[in-house]
């Protein structure tokens, strides 16, 4: 590691959807949560899936990611992949040089700062499973709590905020009543806008993924830290 | 703005200045660094005995000054006295070993643990199993120093922490190395420029990722396992 002292950071944020209502928003909510020093570029899809909520969406999203990622990423510092399925982020990785961190990663080693245990709210049916898929390929399985969802779907998160917090709260207090999670993450990116509403209602740490990601990006491009590219992740071919 | 206290959890000064130098170069410029050292204890924790001597000289430390900062690094691996450090400040406490080995499961699928000496690898691999990271982790190496000699024959150090962490990746699996000791911090810089692959420096890594934690105003969980507090006041 060398030291990155006087460093203005530039970090290209990728919002993997196309045509999602809360874009505009979650890029506020970032600018918000941006060190001063950051230049923060917020962008969108041109083509892909509104949301993302299963595997064929994650699928979908990719062709977008990567384009934006081959023709802009060589510009920043870092790139974040602001969806908690953390969508072609090892895809990403083998592209390019820099740090690329999707949400789900950086916001459970946050928790697992926090307490022994945590949950992991997200949002639909498949949540459950797939967010044990998420913490098991992270390798700090022992340390779930409990892994659920809202039964609120992504694009509708925005609309009746209230019962959003109210559904987040009633799944995250089963967590830690009942599962004895000591730390929440909240498992999707369009719940940003509520977080602090969450937060007022919970009495134990909550993480909300996209401000984490977009800390723990910076934190990396200050301590001069990437990804190991010698094993997982080959350097492509390809580019 | 953050106030980062880093203790460093020895009954001598002589690492504070020098720390707090180091770490000027990796914080933020509204992050403010406090180096602390204990007034009583051991002057290094390479065994149990010694992390048990240095622990209630630890927790006076934290006692002083938590109203004083907005998180706390134990700069030591053995993250000594870190869960009851944890019981009694408002503010949150971290290792240098779970927080480092935390963020190795970031930066690559498995990675190595370069201790000082053989005795300290059994111990990294109970805290990695602590952590819920032993999965990840390919092996533990040791130096074969103890802490002290460290300053005394740094070049010998260089070329074995070299060789060391050369070995987790050619023939153990490594992608990356974590270095098992605080005092470690010197040979970083070099040792990352001379191998191809991610070097964990611990001091800077636990000390960012307070710096992300405070940044974030979260604090430890009051709800499980540090639910019974010795809060002062």
């Amino acid at each position: 590691m060398t030291g990155g002292e006087g460093h203005l950071r530039s970090i290209l944020t990728v919002i993997p959807v196309c045509g999602w209502t809360m874009t505009d928003e979650l890029e506020e909510y970032l600018r918000g949560v941006a060190d001063p020093d950051t230049r923060l570029t917020v962008v969108g899809l041109e083509r892909g899936p509104e949301s993302i909520e299963c595997f064929a969406d994650v699928t979908a999203a990719a062709p977008g990611i990567l384009k934006v990622v081959r023709e802009q990423g060589g510009a920043y510092d870092g790139i974040l992949i602001g969806c908690f399925a953390d969508p072609s982020v090892e895809a990403a990785r083998e592209i390019v040089r820099i740090p690329v961190l999707g949400l789900a990663e950086p916001s459970i080693v946050a928790a697992a700062l926090l307490g022994q245990m945590f949950a992991v709210v997200s949002v639909g049916k498949n949540a459950p499973a797939w967010g044990e898929i998420q913490v098991s390929a992270l390798g700090i399985m022992p340390r779930l709590a409990a892994s659920t969802g809202v039964e609120i779907p992504v694009g509708r998160l925005a609309e009746d905020p209230r019962a959003t917090v109210n559904a987040i709260v009633d799944e995250a207090r089963k967590c830690v009543e009942q599962r004895g999670a000591e730390v929440v993450v909240l498992g999707c990116s369009g719940m940003a806008p509520v977080a602090h509403l969450v937060r007022e209602r919970l009495d134990v740490p909550v993480i909300e993924p996209l401000g984490a990601s977009l800390k723990a990006l910076e934190m990396l491009i200050d301590a001069n830290l990437n990804h190991a590219q010698a094993g997982a992740c080959l350097p492509s071919k390809a580019g | 703005m953050s106030r980062i206290l880093v203790i460093n959890p020895v009954s001598t000064s002589r690492w504070d200045v020098s720390d707090y130098d180091y770490l000027q170069r990796y914080v933020k410029s509204s992050t403010q660094v406090k180096v602390v050292s204990l007034s009583e204890g051991p002057t290094s924790l390479e065994s149990a005995l010694s992390v048990a001597a240095a622990e209630p000289a630890i927790l006076a430390t934290v006692r002083e000054y938590e109203r004083q900062c907005d998180a706390i690094v134990l700069n030591c691996f053995a993250d000594p006295g870190m869960r009851a450090a944890r019981e009694i400040s408002s503010v949150p406490v971290l290792g240098a070993a779970e927080t480092s080995m935390l963020l190795a499961c970031l930066l690559g699928e498995r990675f190595s643990v370069i201790c000082l000496d053989r005795q300290q690898s059994y111990k990294v691999r109970r805290q990695a199993r602590v952590a819920g990271v032993s999965s990840k982790l390919a092996s533990c190496r040791w130096v074969g120093m103890l802490p002290l000699e460290l300053d005394s024959d740094r070049e010998r150090f260089q070329d074995l922490l070299y060789t060391r962490a050369t070995a987790c990746v050619e023939s153990d699996g490594a992608e990356l190395v974590v270095l098992g000791c605080t005092g470690m911090a010197f040979a970083a810089g070099r040792l990352a420029g001379r191998v191809g692959f991610p070097v964990i420096e611990p001091m800077v890594a636990t000390v960012k990722m307070a710096e992300l934690i405070a940044g974030l105003r979260l604090t430890t969980s009051r709800r499980g396992l540090y639910s019974l507090t010795r809060l002062v006041g």
